[in-house]
């Protein structure tokens, strides 16, 4: 009996089986996936190396893009490319020079163009050190997002910051578009622009933007380019949309590309502030600090802004601005055995590069209040160290918590 | 009977199923592909100097797949990694060739190695140097800093060199020493290393601690090659090895000068550690004779020979000419 329920379960499993074998499934593509990815990047390397004067590239480090973009312009031939980059080594004459290296076209993650031998200039914001053990968060792997039509624009995605890096079919000999593009940035004077109430906001070290209309308001990283700047992704604020802007070095002015008639005029912000007239007395939390000029025109010494620790902090002027700007910095002793640092504070955690800076934004209304921001960290730490200067082993503890954002506010 | 039919009926419909699925077609494009770049003259040079000769795959391209994905790597520059290919052939392959003959490099010597610019720093300021992954794959970093060592510089911006100017010790600690070592794990893998190696000090591996003080500077007195020796017993004869092939006899001689002590810090430590690495070596010397055939004293010639010519500039480090076209020209 038991025998004949196994043998009789063997032949409803074997009918199970007979299903299985109908031939209706038609395959979706006419390749296999890896034929046709090979034919992708096959095509990639085509449209790469078919351009005579190379490829801007416009590349942003960092996941939040802290640092803004930096134009590159890069030549393939079949085995190698040969990069120029903004800030790359020049000739006496002030040209650009390149430097060349191999890459590949690989199906990593997707199909990907990799920069797979060492160049300084493709590498530079990647490479890590002791100091910096995430480098800048550059990238050198990218996954091919799209070709445009025309192959005339390429979209890449970094696979490490998932940053957005685009290639632009360059038409001008690479050496001379990365001198235009010094050339736009060395020309610079003002980083507040404004046409009837619609204000252009930037910070040229940091390469931030920020767009205002009205209540609206929107930042974006941006980057220099041969003719002025473009935002890492279109805004669209006001109904309008805007990416690229046309400098004029010889009015101070932007032009949107994107709408007729938005020309932007340079000048000094609401509430700027001269050299002198920044230095006074403010309240910061429920404490009140001094802040003097050092008679220097450039920098301010500021007293009482780290509780209980008898140090000053030291503060720089930035005329377009009108503004202070605060970097992290060595404060004073707490019992003789703790060292008092000033921190950028993120959700990266805290950081005492002196190279952070910190920008003021003075209000346009009395009493003047001064609000610091920063792309990548959100406001200031005190914290204690046992050593100088500070490492990760030695840090104590915090040692007092800024409002976040850290706000300076007049007394007059 | 009856049963039996019943038992055969399942088996035979299962056969049918089986026949009824030949209808796919064998595509004759193949659905593996590899990676996509042309070859340049490198390219080329490796497969004629590691591929074909001893399967071995050099990868100076950076492969995500390959790097550590715990740290922020880059790749090697081209120029640098033609340099370590020749120093890794005439310092290593090549010596084995000499001492133990092509067939024992051919079956034993890692199958893989790759390259990258940087260290892996670590987020405290520490660093990596180089790493083995199961004696198969030799990952070499740092090769950004392999033209400074060459040419006797004693630092590159803040990272000094631990060894000064001297070029061939450079090398050795951060590029070969690991070669050699790891490929010593690879040989006591496939023919373990004699029990007794393991009852020389027995009790005086402190793993985790053993780049802390005091065992650090203590290395010697404790009866252990370097400091990193004093992991476990592996690891220790991994060092002896790699150590004592890489060293001239005079500096192996004031290794054992200053280990000729006890250890202070342990009184049950009862022989000097001069005493205790003699003994190990005594074991890694027969080890190496009777199991591989391999006369570490002449392999250690031959590399200290080998070094030198390197130091001497006899070796021309990016001489990518292919004896395949040049016999072809001919």
């Amino acid at each position: 009996m038991n025998k004949n329920i196994i043998a009789s379960l063997f032949l409803i499993m074997s009918t199970l089986l007979v299903s299985s074998c109908l031939k209706d499934q038609d395959d979706v593509f006419d390749k296999s996936a890896s034929i046709r990815s090979t034919e992708y990047l096959k095509n990639a390397r085509k449209v790469l190396t078919s351009s005579e004067n190379g490829w801007v590239m416009n590349y942003y480090p960092d996941n939040l893009q802290g640092y803004g973009g930096f134009s590159y312009v890069l030549k393939f031939d079949d085995q190698k490319v040969t990069a120029y980059f903004v800030n790359g080594k020049t000739d006496a004459a002030g040209v650009p020079q390149p430097e060349t290296s191999t890459y590949s076209m690989t199906n990593e993650d997707g199909p990907c163009l990799s920069f797979d031998t060492y160049n300084s200039y493709l590498h530079n914001y990647a490479t890590p050190s002791a100091g910096a053990y995430e480098a800048m968060g550059g990238d050198f792997i990218f996954i091919i997002l799209n070709i445009s039509d025309d192959e005339n624009t390429i979209t890449l995605k970094g696979t490490r910051s998932g940053n957005l890096v685009r290639l632009y079919r360059n038409t001008i000999a690479p050496a001379q578009y990365i001198t235009e593009c010094k050339t736009i940035a060395d020309t610079q004077l003002y980083e507040t622009f404004e046409q009837d109430g619609l204000l252009l906001d930037l910070d040229l070290e940091s390469q931030q933007a920020t767009i205002t209309s009205g209540e609206e308001s929107e930042d974006r990283a941006f980057i220099i380019t041969n003719k002025g700047i473009r935002l890492y992704e279109p805004v669209t604020i006001g109904g309008k949309t805007y990416d690229t802007f046309t400098y004029n070095a010889d009015n101070n002015t932007y032009t949107s590309d994107q709408n007729q008639g938005v020309v932007m005029a340079g000048r000094l912000p609401d509430g700027w502030r001269s050299y002198e007239d920044l230095a006074g007395q403010y309240t910061v939390g429920t404490s009140t600090i001094t802040i003097k000029t050092n008679n220097d025109g450039e920098t301010y010494s500021i007293t009482g802004l780290v509780e209980d620790i008898d140090g000053t902090v030291t503060a720089s002027y930035k005329f377009t601005k009108g503004s202070f700007v605060l970097s992290p910095q060595y404060v004073g002793m707490y019992a003789g055995k703790y060292y008092i640092w000033l921190l950028a504070y993120g959700d990266n955690g805290l950081a005492w590069d002196s190279s952070i800076q910190f920008k003021g934004k003075n209000s346009a209304t009395d009493p003047l209040t001064i609000t610091f921001s920063n792309s990548s960290w959100s406001t200031f730490w005190a914290g204690a160290f046992t050593a100088d200067p500070p490492t990760g082993d030695s840090y104590a503890g915090y040692w007092q918590q800024f409002s976040d954002p850290l706000e300076f506010k007049r007394i007059d | 009977m009856k049963k039996n039919i019943l038992y055969l009926l399942p088996v035979v419909m299962m056969a049918l199923v089986l026949a009824s699925c030949s209808k796919d077609e064998i595509k004759s494009e193949s659905v593996i592909t590899v990676d996509n770049y042309e070859p340049n003259q490198f390219d080329l040079w490796l497969e004629e100097n590691f591929r074909n000769p001893y399967n071995i795959d050099f990868k100076y391209r950076y492969e995500e797949i390959e790097s550590d994905l715990d740290y922020y790597t880059v790749p090697a520059t081209y120029e640098a990694s033609v340099k370590m290919a020749h120093l890794v052939k005439y310092l290593c392959v090549e010596a084995y060739n000499e001492v133990a003959g092509i067939q024992f490099t051919r079956s034993q010597f890692p199958k893989m190695f790759f390259l990258i610019g940087e260290w892996e720093y670590r987020n405290n300021g520490s660093f990596i140097l180089g790493t083995a992954e199961g004696g198969r794959k030799i990952l070499l970093s740092g090769l950004t800093y392999l033209d400074p060592i060459l040419e006797g510089k004693t630092e590159v911006g803040d990272f000094i060199f631990e060894n000064g100017s001297d070029v061939a010790e450079n090398l050795n600690l951060y590029y070969i020493v690991t070669i050699h070592h790891e490929f010593t794990h690879i040989l006591n893998q496939t023919k373990d290393y004699p029990t007794a190696f393991r009852q020389v000090t027995p009790s005086s591996y402190v793993n985790d601690s053993q780049f802390s003080e005091p065992y650090k500077s203590a290395h010697l007195k404790r009866g252990f090659i370097t400091d990193y020796a004093q992991t476990n017993t592996t690891e220790d004869f991994a060092e002896m090895v790699s150590q004592y092939i890489t060293h001239s006899p005079e500096w192996w001689e004031a290794q054992m000068k200053a280990a000729d002590t006890t250890w202070s810090d342990d009184p049950d430590q009862v022989q000097t550690g001069r005493v205790l690495i003699e003994q190990k070596l005594d074991i890694v010397r027969d080890y190496m004779f009777t199991t591989w055939n391999i006369d570490i004293d002449a392999l250690r010639d031959c590399i200290i020979r080998r070094q030198g010519d390197i130091l001497n500039g006899k070796i021309d480090l990016t001489d990518l000419t292919l004896k395949s076209t040049a016999n072809a020209t001919n």
